[in-house]
């Protein structure tokens, strides 16, 4: 592994609350995990306008080693959301990923 | 070549659809819209497909390879699933089931690669001794796959 490979990154968990991304680590962190929510949310919104859906309350994507969520409890995301994320340098299983940023059952 | 490997793909998505609690199932290449199973009328699935590729080209112009969206709404789940140019967007809706679904798709994807390849190569399987042809020709499946014609 050479100095410009990236480190796996373990799993970080981000709180969304009125709006604002924290969390105890660093903040290029958060500002990468705000980064893809912002883009999460973006296009889960015009998908759900494009199926006649109301806005997502959660997302997540991946790609080669690595994958994000978000979740938000109200399941609505109408101005501030307020909820979990998570992201991980790995492909990680997304019910599981899910599982660990929502408080309540996913299926309920 | 769009109608050329619809045919083809149109059974393996159906038997897909039919996996878990798919309620819809669409398929598309590049930004074309090939099969269309689900309750939506096709404008929505162009729109949908058109929105997938937008966001992977998003993050394609940070370096990022981005293959799997996965979105909850009210009562219904959004997977779609992309590998090359051709996508694969699933409407389930039970949650646990998400990560069987996409292994799946992606195994179909995998096997569409195989049938685009041979159509945007012809004769290459030929010279290559390769047996990876997989299209069915309308004159010999003898109604084997049912093509039902889209409105456009």
């Amino acid at each position: 592994m050479t100095a410009d490979t990236p480190q796996p990154i373990p799993l970080e968990t981000y709180d969304l609350k009125e709006g604002l991304v924290s969390s105890d680590l660093g903040q290029a962190s958060v500002d990468a995990f705000a980064a893809d929510f912002q883009a999460l949310r973006h296009f889960g919104e015009k998908l759900g306008n494009a199926l006649d859906m109301s806005n997502p309350w959660m997302g997540a994507l991946q790609e080669s080693g690595y994958s994000v969520a978000y979740s938000t409890p109200e399941k609505a995301l109408d101005t501030l959301p307020l909820g979990k994320g998570a992201r991980v340098g790995q492909r990680a299983l997304l019910f599981e990923l899910l599982t660990l940023i929502t408080d309540q059952d996913p299926e309920a | 070549m769009p109608a050329s490997i619809t045919p083809s793909l149109r059974s393996a998505v159906e038997r897909l659809k039919h996996g878990g609690s798919i309620s819809g199932a669409c398929f598309g290449w590049r930004r074309q819209s090939l099969l269309n199973l689900t309750p939506y009328q096709d404008f929505r699935i162009d729109r949908l497909l058109d929105l997938v590729n937008d966001a992977r080209e998003h993050f394609k112009n940070g370096d990022r390879e981005v293959d799997t969206f996965w979105f909850g709404f009210d009562g219904a789940f959004l997977l779609a699933v992309s590998h090359g140019d051709c996508t694969i967007a699933l409407i389930h809706t039970r949650a646990h089931e998400v990560d069987f679904l996409k292994k799946a798709a992606l195994t179909l994807l995998d096997d569409c690669q195989l049938l685009i390849g041979a159509l945007l190569n012809p004769g290459e399987d030929e010279v290559s001794g390769t047996d990876t042809t997989h299209i069915l020709d309308d004159n010999t499946s003898h109604g084997e796959t049912n093509l039902i014609p889209r409105s456009l």
